[in-house]
This record gives C-alpha cells, sequence and structure tokens, in this order.
C-alpha cells in the first residue's frame, strides 16, 4: 500500500546550506530549456526544474514552489532557504576581458562535498595522488605558509603556498616551484590563484563550486579563469579532469565519508595548516550538513 | 583514508593519500613526506594505526579481530582436524579459495547437500574427486561468502584437474541453490 505522507523538502535543515546560494551547474544547460521543457538539478536530496523565462531571466521551481535563483560566473546558483546570508562571492577576474572563462564539466563523487573541498586546499598528497604533473617524488615537503580569515567576508585565505611541480598546468614542460594562494568563499566553494605561464606577473584561477547532491554524494564543478591563448579549450578540460579523475577515487575511499569537525578521529599537522582551519572555520558557523557525527558510543 | 589502499615502502605501511609511513607490528607512524626534516624521536608512537594479530598456517594468513594474541588463539588456527596430529609429510594441502555469493548458511546447506559433515562452526571435512577434503567457511559481506578448501592428506601429489573440476561444480551448485531459494517468497 502506498503511504502519502507530507513532504519534507530538501534534505537537511543546516542553514548554511538552506540559505546559501549553491551552485547547480553551468548556466548553459538552460540552452533550449522552457517551463513545458524544463532542466533538471538534484540539490539537497530534491529534483529542482529550471528553465529561461520570457524575460530570459533564469526560473526555479523546487519541491515546494518558486525558488531565488542567479547566473553569476556562468552558472546557476540557487538558494533553498528564504534569503542568502551572504551575498554571492565576488571574482572580478571573471569579467577580465584578457581572460578565458573554461567551464570544466561537473564530475560526480561518491563522498561529502566538504571533504571534495578540503581536498582541493591541501597540498601535500600531490607527489602521491597527481604524481609527473601537480607533485614527483621525492619532493613532498609543504613548507609552511600562511592562513587568515578576513574579518570584512569571513573567507579564508591561504597565502604564500608552494610546491615543486614537474608539470604544473597544461602548457608547462619543465618543474618549478609553483606559488599558490587558496580562498574559501563558501563551504562548498573555493579558489586557487597560481602563477600564470601565459601571463607572467599575473594569476590563473581555478574555481572549484561544489553542488550538494546530498550528504554523501556531489558534484564538483571546476571553472579556469586563464591568461591563456595557446591551448584548446578541450586541452584545457582535459588536464583539469585527468586531475580531479585522480582525487575521485581517494576521496570515494576516504572514511568517515562526512567530514568530522571534532577529535582525534584524524591527524593533523602543521603541512595539513588549510584544512585545519576549514574545519575550524565550518565548526565556528555550526555546521552540520556532511559533517561527521559521532555517535554516543564513539570512544 | 583507507590503508587498505597503500602500498609498502621500505617495509612500512604507506598512505595513498599523504604517503603517511606505519611501522609493523607497532603501527606507529615513523614518517611524514610533507614534514621531511620532523624526527622520527617527535612522532614517537604519537600517531598510531591499530593493529591485529596474524599468524601464518596451512598456506593461509589468518588474523584475530579481538586481539587475542596468545599462543592457545594460534594453536586454534589450526583448525583442520588432522593438522594437530599429521606429520609433515601428511599435513593438509591447500587447494584453492572459492569466492561464492550467497549467505554462509546457504553455503553450508549446500555442504551438508554435498556429504560434507561440520565438525565445528565453519569447518566442514568431506570428500571431492574421491579425495578427502576440508573446508573452512567465511561470509565476507551480505551474500558474499569464501570457502577455503584443502585436501585433508595432502600425501600422493598435487591436485589433479577432476579435483577442480569437483571444486568448479561445487560452485555452481552453491549458486544455483542461492539464487532458487532468493527466487522464492520468505
Amino acid at each position: 500500500m502506498l503511504c502519502i505522507t507530507p513532504a519534507m523538502a530538501f534534505c537537511t535543515d543546516d542553514p548554511n546550506m538552506r540559505n546559501e546560494w549553491l551552485t547547480v551547474g553551468s548556466a548553459r544547460n538552460l540552452h533550449g530549456s522552457s517551463a513545458q521543457r524544463p532542466q533538471t538539478a538534484r540539490l539537497l536530496g530534491e529534483n529542482l526544474a529550471l528553465w529561461t523565462g520570457p524575460d530570459g531571466l533564469p526560473v526555479c521551481h523546487g519541491p515546494q514552489g518558486p525558488l531565488a535563483v542567479r547566473q553569476h560566473c556562468g552558472y546557476l546558483w540557487v538558494c533553498c532557504g528564504s534569503t542568502p546570508t551572504r551575498p554571492l562571492f565576488v571574482l572580478p577576474e571573471s569579467t577580465d576581458p584578457a581572460r578565458r572563462l573554461v567551464d570544466c564539466g561537473g564530475i560526480g563523487v561518491a563522498t561529502s562535498g566538504l571533504r571534495v573541498v578540503e581536498n582541493f586546499l591541501d597540498m601535500g598528497h600531490f607527489p602521491f595522488v597527481h604524481a609527473g604533473t601537480l607533485g614527483q617524488l621525492p619532493h613532498t615537503e609543504v613548507l609552511p605558509y600562511r592562513v587568515e580569515i578576513d574579518p570584512h567576508s569571513d573567507e579564508i585565505l591561504a597565502t604564500g603556498c608552494q610546491f615543486y611541480q614537474p608539470r604544473a598546468s597544461a602548457s608547462a614542460d619543465t618543474g618549478l616551484m609553483a606559488q599558490y594562494r587558496y580562498r574559501v568563499m563558501q563551504p562548498l566553494c573555493a579558489a586557487l590563484y597560481k602563477s600564470s605561464p601565459g601571463r607572467p606577473g599575473a594569476q590563473d584561477v581555478i574555481a572549484l563550486m561544489v553542488q550538494p547532491l546530498d550528504e554523501e554524494n556531489a558534484i564538483a564543478h571546476c571553472l579556469l579563469v586563464y591568461f591563456e591563448d595557446q591551448l584548446s579549450d578541450a586541452a584545457l578540460i582535459s588536464f583539469q579532469q585527468a586531475i580531479f579523475g585522480q582525487d575521485k577515487p581517494i576521496l570515494e575511499n576516504q572514511r568517515p565519508r562526512r567530514l568530522p569537525l571534532d577529535g582525534p578521529l584524524e591527524t593533523h599537522m602543521r603541512c595539513d595548516l588549510a584544512s585545519v582551519t576549514y574545519r575550524r572555520w565550518l565548526k565556528g558557523r555550526g555546521m552540520v550538513f556532511g559533517v561527521h557525527a559521532p555517535t554516543a558510543a564513539a570512544p | 583514508m583507507r590503508l587498505s589502499l597503500g602500498r609498502i615502502v621500505r617495509d612500512h605501511l604507506s598512505c595513498a593519500y599523504h604517503g603517511w609511513e606505519y611501522a609493523a607490528n607497532s603501527g606507529h607512524c615513523v614518517a611524514i613526506p610533507a614534514l621531511p626534516a620532523l624526527p622520527r624521536s617527535a612522532l614517537a608512537g604519537k600517531v598510531c594505526v591499530k593493529t591485529f594479530p596474524v599468524h601464518e598456517a596451512h598456506a593461509m594468513v589468518w588474523v584475530r579481530l579481538d586481539g587475542d594474541a596468545t599462543p592457545t588463539a594460534a594453536s586454534a588456527v589450526a583448525m583442520l582436524p588432522d593438522a594437530a596430529t599429521a606429520t609433515a609429510q601428511a599435513q593438509p594441502r591447500f587447494i584453492c579459495s572459492l569466492g561464492v555469493y550467497g549467505t554462509a548458511q546457504r553455503l553450508q546447506g549446500e555442504l551438508a547437500r554435498h556429504g560434507f559433515v561440520q565438525q565445528e562452526a565453519c569447518v566442514w571435512h568431506g570428500a571431492l574427486a574421491q579425495r578427502p577434503v576440508h573446508a573452512l567457511t567465511l561470509q565476507a559481506n551480505h551474500g558474499l561468502c569464501f570457502v577455503h578448501l584443502w585436501l585433508a592428506k595432502a600425501a600422493g601429489g598435487g591436485a589433479p584437474a577432476p579435483l577442480f573440476a569437483a571444486v568448479r561444480r561445487l560452485r555452481a551448485d552453491i549458486e544455483a541453490a542461492a539464487a532458487a531459494g532468493e527466487g522464492c517468497s520468505a
């Protein structure tokens, strides 16, 4: 017998997710869509319908009616609550006409989106997971770097990061000490700034925007904002997807699947400063979505 | 990160994620590649993974998940009935391990149907291709079991082709019974 109960919309009440702009992928997905033939996207355990309205602006409907939706940096952003706590992050480089914007597509990962972001901030895995490109044995040292939280934007900023890379980008053919900066704009959005081979003195941007399907499943979207005019989009996308293809099995084999914010379950050292700061920052925001909740009997 | 995805480096277990190295027996972390200047003494057992006692016997590795490493626990590993009294030449000879879809219950029911007799909880004695055989059954996860098979008395040479053919028929019969069982309503 089919039992119908009132549906609780979305799989979480966590205001960090409900009152935040969350991405559902590239705005180009709306090409050819209409109210009669909407695009669908999954977010926080629900299926959403999205289409381009008569005024050319995106429209989104969730399980209980219309939801606020915006286009930003070429992606669609939806708020599954009443009002977002913070405005969408700024990415000034994305409107620089001298730069290329390349959408590398979304890749599904069977883990908490928080783990995907934390891995993006980590350099220690480069020689082990991305051997030959972002890292190479025996160059495993993570030199000290700085991490702070911007008091105005409440974003995490990591500066002075450097790591030996045999092939730091699609256009690199020699090894060098890559200089990195990291920025965490939202629990599920981060950006990495690295020295641009196409414009010495400037920085290329790689933005990671994670779409939370539920607490243990996500789609990782990647946007490149590059000074680069030699390589095709396909070559740039291929490089990024190869990198992420190496991260995916590692991410999917981390246990517990949800990110622990407390206690001795996972050990950190000073080389993990960005990860440690990210977890403390999440804890400070009262994050529960995608977070490992220890059982009462846990040691 | 699951250490089962790690690799062995310099006799240490190295994690696939950041390459942290763990020593055998103690389970102590002895190297953190991101901090190459960190002396081993600084780690001094502060970072440790859980270890379990292991024992090798009858061509297999045995583990005590309850951590009991006492010698009597190790001798209990020799649960194959002939092993305790057999001379070196007449020790049980390992044949193979089978992965079988089904529950341990279904598996044991099929062993009984093939004339195997239960001697201890998971230990059965029977015959395949007219040779005396021991079977050890273990449930790996829901729906997957292992049957480990030994010739009870190996004297007289290795396992000939008819023995392996009999092993394959045994597995086919077990899985057919499991599939038929799933088709029935409870």
